[in-house]
């Protein structure tokens, strides 16, 4: 009975484990890659503004 | 004479059995597949020597506490020194560009896992041990290092059989896949064209690796020797600051560990401990597993099709194996023979790195559960 519950426990918790961890990196990837765009973005827009105050 | 029969004595030959002459065979055989067939060379060679190491007998290698190879076994893969630094190598090697653009493929990473959890059961039909069972399922990520690491810590006695097993069908991923893959998918579903990705900067790059740590390491906290070790090695390819310790990872250091590894999981594979009726099992078991890690990524990403606007090809969920690049060359053929025009390879890339990572996760969820 013990290890019944146990084995259920493995599947369980596996097959959620994974799916919540992917999920959630899922999301945090999306996340951190408009972050880094956002920044890219900005900085692009701090040079070519210091360039124009330059010309 | 009695010098001379002292002498004799003293040799192994008396000693040899006929277990150790069928390990022998097993030995050759694994180093005639890595010379003549190339099959995963940089494992199977040193595994098929380690065999024949761990059977001369009377030998002092393996002898506990003073054997040489007992000593790269006991410090390497029992203080789970190795697998992690393998993975150091492998996060320094590893591109995530196509995961990152398409982050969608993360769930068929994890889809594919669903296969190691099927054959966990077989496993557990076929008498095998709980611990056993999760050992034998994980063969199906793919992914050897995490094979062996959590053999380390589950089944010590099963590491050697289900090492050999995850690098044989790692070498066989050609022959295994695509057959499953044509059963799941119709010609149809087989001849989606993907759009081209987008290009990823490289402060995405770089971001990835950190975020990916805290996610994966706060949630499965088990399996952060691993992942802890893959991301640093990416953060170093990633940064461009680095090349020296990047290069040093993906090189050197990848090639050091990759002989310790290999001789050290082939010598613990004496006769005693292999030649049981229960190996046979497990060789089949891994092949299962093979094949339901497959049949598990190709039904999720059809599944996700129903939900999705832009239809991804099926075929990218069976690279969620890992098995990198091999899975997702698999992918790309067998896409490029339903349609010509079809070029699935960087797109089959993203679940295949995405697999490196769930089969991971899966192995730090056994843990958890198992051995405390």
């Amino acid at each position: 009975m013990e290890s019944s519950a146990l084995i259920l426990k493995c599947f369980v918790a596996g097959v959620t484990g994974v799916f919540l961890v992917m999920a959630i990196l899922q999301v945090a990837v999306t996340l951190s890659s408009k972050l880094a765009i956002w920044i890219e973005s900005k900085t692009v827009d701090k040079n070519a503004a210091s360039q124009a105050g330059k010309g | 004479m009695e010098l001379f029969q002292e002498v004799i004595l003293r040799t192994g030959f008396l000693a040899l059995t006929w277990g150790q002459l069928v390990m022998w065979a097993v030995g050759f055989t694994l180093i005639y597949l890595a010379i003549r067939k190339g099959f995963e060379p940089l494992l199977l060679l040193p595994i098929g020597f380690g065999i024949l190491l761990a059977n001369i007998p009377l030998t002092p290698l393996m002898t506990p506490g003073s054997g040489l190879i007992w000593r790269f076994y006991h410090y390497g893969l029992e203080w789970e020194v190795i697998p992690p630094l393998i993975f150091l190598g492998l996060g320094a090697m590893t591109d995530f560009g196509p995961m990152i653009a398409n982050p969608k493929t993360l769930l068929l990473g994890a889809a594919a896992q669903v296969g190691v959890y099927f054959t966990f059961f077989l496993a557990l039909l076929l008498k095998f041990t709980v611990p056993q069972a999760a050992v034998i399922g994980i063969i199906g990520g793919a992914d050897g290092p995490t094979t062996i690491y959590l053999a380390s810590k589950l089944a010590p006695e099963m590491m050697g059989v289900c090492a050999v097993a995850a690098y044989s069908y790692m070498a066989m991923v050609p022959l295994i896949q695509p057959p499953v893959m044509k059963l799941l998918t119709t010609e149809a579903e087989r001849k989606i064209v993907m759009k081209s990705l987008r290009p990823v900067s490289k402060l995405e790059k770089i971001f990835f690796p950190v975020v990916a740590l805290f996610v994966i390491c706060l949630i499965v906290p088990d399996a952060a020797p691993l992942m802890a070790m893959f991301m640093m090695g990416n953060l170093f390819r990633e940064s461009g600051v680095v090349a020296r310790l990047s290069n040093a990872a993906q090189n050197e250091l990848m090639n050091i560990v990759t002989i310790f590894l290999g001789v050290s999981v082939g010598a613990t594979m004496p006769a005693a401990t292999v030649l049981q009726p229960k190996v046979i099992f497990v060789f089949i078991l891994g092949c299962a597993a093979f094949m339901l890690a497959t049949a598990t990524g190709v039904l999720f990403a059809k599944f996700m099709n129903l939900f999705l606007k832009e239809k991804i090809n099926p075929l990218i969920g069976a690279a969620g194996v890992s098995a990198v690049p091999m899975a997702a060359r698999v992918v790309a053929k067998l896409g490029s023979e339903a349609n010509r025009k079809n070029y699935l390879l960087m797109h089959a890339m993203g679940p295949n790195v995405a697999g490196v990572i769930g089969t991971a996760v899966a192995a730090g969820m056994f843990i958890s559960v198992l051995a405390k």
